[in-house]
């Protein structure tokens, strides 16, 4: 009695184990069908990104490459769009604590990243670039950047962070996390350069009358940059990764980057 | 030639005051549009100064507001942390302000928007405005050289501007320092003036240079004279052209700020202000130029063109002057140019030789002077009224010489009129005829008399006859045809010779004419045979003492070398009346019948031609 009792314990142990086991298989087969039966696809972005993902303060119209590539996805998924505000700081906990399904904001591939989340193949790949006030009379070239007595302003949780924190040996680094800060920062002369990618500083660059950039010399480091989301879901994945290969097959890639001056960045 | 290099002169003075006018018309418009732009320039930059400053002062006013509010609220209730951390949130919207903090009494920063500011002491005491007693005003300090107070950079790349405001508190006295970032100024200026087109600087009042669009040098310049040059205490505001060290010409404007310790000054450079005039000026001299060479090619070329077309003309007068006088002076016909209103002008030498009249005599003068009074008025009238209708006239007329000769001329009158048709001259060619009408005198004389007796001949005598006849027509009188034949002519012919028989005719004839009356015609009809025309003869018998007349002078003697020839004449007589209407020929040949009958009934007599019976009415009467 014992036996059996302490057999039919074991045995229902074991039984529930495989039947939670087997429960949350059910529960999660595939994010894909999560969306599917959610009828909406979230979408996280980052909407002070210039040229990816930016929604103007003014109209709080949304534009950039990523919106008509979110919208893209939705309607080859056949369902409906919902974007969730996000940023390179919140990037991993938004993605991993299922608060959107796929990150599209021009993630750079960085081993800090990959270690978290899984990407994409890549869609575009940009170089650093710096920007700095017109009145500016620090900074000249990008050799002046990285000087003493130089203030340089990054977001938190960017990949430059990472980079220029390995790369800049006498300058002093200013890392910010609240919304157009280091625009602030540069303008009130606080910090003499912030640092962005291509997309960010050309559309910047258009509507910020007493910006200048500054462009390095040479390839300064280049990061090839995908559409992120939470690991271990192949089905999502390979869904994702078709959208990618399909999105720049079909041309629908080439036109929202030929629309967003993108094209010269463009991973074919 | 002295005519063609005056003209010549005229030309060059004409060409230069035309170029002298379009230069100083083009000079004036370029100075003009120049004036112009130089005008628009500087008040472009007096706007530029105005706007600057007003922005300026704007944002000073509106930071003082918004921060001494957050400042006094702060510090009533909240730790200086939480006050740092407030300025740090207001500095969010504010990038013309570096970093907010306040002062205690003793200048030690207590509350920093940068909390690397704090516990640092800032020297305020030279702040302008200077204050005494401690008015409450707002003060802007020398130019930080450093981001913030808490760093200093003597290279002066990142600069601040202290600003320092009294804090409303009763107990303590406090400032609020707000960091005015002066690049956020400098960009903002920077999108209107960047250094190609000039400068705008913002000076304290005390000549202390705050900002400048310039990058290089801020201390460099001795900033503190430009100011002092502006004479800020007289005018607060004002324009005009300035030069810089470099030798730059600048169209400067400044305005000092309506609230605060600052001034504007911005410059324009004047060699951009007048970059669109030099392609004004090149457009218009592209223009004006070309244009002017090309008027001057063209008047150069048409005057040349004139100059030789008046060389032409002048030439060809001349050739035609030199034919001219040459026919004029050489000519053997005489000739008169008169003016239209008949004063001589001038003659030719020929008209002295034919009139005898000098050059000197005529001219001036009426070609009336030379009239002989042998043409009548009429003659005068009617050539006139054809040289008014045709132009010209040419006739015969008789003039005058000078020494009273009368002489022929055949003359031709032209008359020479312009281009419109008016009379301008007359010019009259005549030749001497006089010797061409004697002669044509002699020969119609020979014509018509006979050479021996100098009696009319008898193509005369059938003239006189048939005149006569007429005239007896209209008379109602009668007219008597006697042929006379001279009896023994022949034998003193043949006897004493032809020149005692052409004596005989001569005599006897000269005194058979001296028997008749005036009005009556004696003829030679040949040989010694002569006819009588006796007119005006109212019967028949009128014309019998006539007869015996003509018969005693026939029968007189003539004398001829110690001799005395007699021959006597036969006549026959017969007569022509108004109501019979007998021919010229029949009475001569009546008459020569008759005379024939005075031959037969004796010689020495006359017989009368009776046409029923000749015979019965022959009378015979004896020579006396």
């Amino acid at each position: 009695m014992r036996l059996t009792s302490m057999v039919f314990v074991l045995a229902s142990i074991f039984y529930s184990a495989l039947c939670w086991a087997q429960s949350s298989a059910v529960i999660h087969p595939t994010r894909l069908q999560d969306v599917r039966n959610a009828k909406k696809v979230r979408v996280c972005i980052w909407p002070d990104y210039y040229g990816i993902t930016y929604r103007n303060p003014k109209t709080q119209q949304l534009t950039g490459i990523d919106v008509d590539m979110a919208q893209a996805l939705a309607k080859d998924l056949g369902v409906k769009l919902e974007f969730v505000d996000s940023s390179f700081s919140k990037l991993v906990e938004d993605v991993t604590q299922n608060r959107c399904d796929v990150a599209m904001f021009a993630i750079g591939i960085t081993p800090q990243r990959q270690a978290k989340l899984r990407f994409t193949q890549p869609y575009l790949a940009s170089d650093i670039y710096a920007i700095t006030s017109k009145a500016n009379r620090r900074i000249k070239t990008w050799a002046d950047i990285d000087q003493a007595g130089s203030v340089v302003a990054i977001v938190k949780g960017t990949l430059h962070e990472p980079i220029m924190r390995d790369r800049l040996k006498n300058a002093k680094l200013m890392v910010l996390d609240t919304p157009f800060a280091r625009e602030q920062e540069v303008q009130s002369g606080r910090s003499d350069v912030f640092m962005t990618d291509y997309p960010y500083s050309q559309r910047f660059l258009t509507n910020a009358d007493w910006a200048r950039l500054v462009t390095p010399d040479s390839v300064y480091h280049i990061t090839p940059y995908a559409y992120a989301m939470a690991p271990g879901d192949d089905v999502w994945h390979t869904r994702l990764e078709k959208f990618v290969t399909d999105v720049k097959r079909d041309g629908r890639l080439q036109t929202a980057a030929k629309r967003h001056q993108l094209e010269p960045i463009l991973v074919r | 030639m002295e005519t063609r290099q005056r003209d010549g002169l005229r030309f060059f003075l004409a060409m230069v005051v035309f170029l002298a006018a379009v230069a100083a018309m083009t000079s004036y418009s370029l100075w003009l549009l120049r004036s112009d732009a130089v005008h628009s320039s500087l008040n472009a930059s007096a706007l530029m100064a105005r706007s600057f400053e007003n922005f300026l002062t704007q944002t000073i006013s509106a930071t003082e507001f918004s921060t001494t509010n957050a400042a006094n609220q702060g510090s009533a209730r909240t730790s200086a942390a939480h006050m740092g951390a407030e300025f740090t949130q207001l500095l969010r919207q504010a990038p013309h302000l570096r970093s907010l903090s306040v002062l205690d009494a003793q200048g030690r920063i207590v509350v920093s928007s940068n909390p690397a500011n704090l516990g640092l002491s800032v020297t305020t005491q030279d702040y302008l405005p200077l204050v005494q007693q401690g008015q409450a005003a707002l003060r802007i300090g020398k130019p930080w050289l450093g981001r913030d107070f808490h760093e200093t950079d003597a290279s002066g790349a990142t600069s601040l501007i202290p600003v320092l405001y009294p804090l409303e508190e009763a107990d303590v006295l406090r400032h609020l320092v707000a960091g005015f970032n002066p690049d956020f100024f400098v960009n903002h200026m920077l999108q209107q003036v960047d250094e190609k087109v000039g400068v705008v600087e913002i000076f304290r009042l005390d000549g202390l240079l705050l900002m400048s669009t310039r990058f290089q040098g801020q201390g460099a310049m001795p900033h503190s004279d430009d100011v002092a040059k502006l004479k800020l205490g007289e005018r607060e505001f004002g324009q005009f052209e300035s030069t810089f060290n470099n030798g730059q010409v600048m169209l400067t404007a400044f305005r000092v700020s309506s609230l605060y310790p600052f001034v504007v000054v911005s410059h324009l450079r004047r060699d951009v202000a007048l970059e669109r005039w030099h392609t004004e000026v090149q457009a218009i001299l592209w223009v004006v130029v070309p244009s002017v060479i090309l008027v001057l090619v063209v008047a150069v070329v048409l005057y040349r063109r004139q100059r030789l077309f008046k060389a032409q003309q002048a030439e060809s007068q001349r050739l035609q002057r030199i034919n001219a006088a040459c026919v004029f002076d050489n000519s053997r016909e005489g000739i008169i140019i008169a003016s239209a209103e008949g004063r001589i002008i001038d003659v030719n030498a020929a008209f002295t030789r034919i009139t005898g009249y000098s050059r000197a005599e005529a001219i001036g003068k009426n070609p009336r002077m030379l009239s002989s009074g042998r043409q009548d008025k009429a003659f005068y009238q009617k050539m006139w009224q054809e040289l008014k209708t045709n132009g010209h006239w040419s006739g015969e007329l008789w003039n005058r010489r000078k020494d009273g000769e009368v002489y022929a001329e055949i003359l031709t009158i032209s008359a020479v009129s312009d281009s419109v048709g008016t009379v301008q001259q007359y010019v009259s060619v005549f030749t001497n005829i006089t010797a061409m009408k004697i002669y044509q005198t002699e020969l119609e004389h020979i014509a018509r008399f006979d050479a021996l007796t100098n009696l009319p001949n008898r193509i005369l005598l059938a003239d006189r006859l048939q005149q006569a006849m007429s005239q007896a027509q209209r008379r109602q009188s009668l007219v008597a045809v006697v042929f006379i034949d001279l009896d023994g002519f022949k034998a003193v012919n043949d006897t004493h010779g032809h020149e005692a028989g052409d004596l005989v005719l001569t005599t006897v004839s000269s005194r058979m004419r001296a028997a008749l009356r005036d009005g009556d015609t004696l003829a030679r009809n040949g040989g010694d045979e002569f006819v009588a025309v006796l007119v005006d003869l109212l019967c028949r018998d009128d014309a019998m003492p006539l007869l015996v007349r003509l018969l005693a002078a026939a029968a007189e003697p003539v004398a001829f070398a110690d001799m005395r020839l007699q021959v006597s004449a036969s006549l026959g007589v017969s007569f022509y009346e108004a109501q019979q209407a007998t021919s010229m020929d029949d009475l001569l040949r009546q008459a020569d019948a008759a005379m024939y009958q005075a031959k037969q009934a004796g010689k020495n007599r006359y017989a009368i031609y009776q046409a029923a019976c000749a015979s019965e009415m022959q009378k015979t009467l004896v020579s006396t």
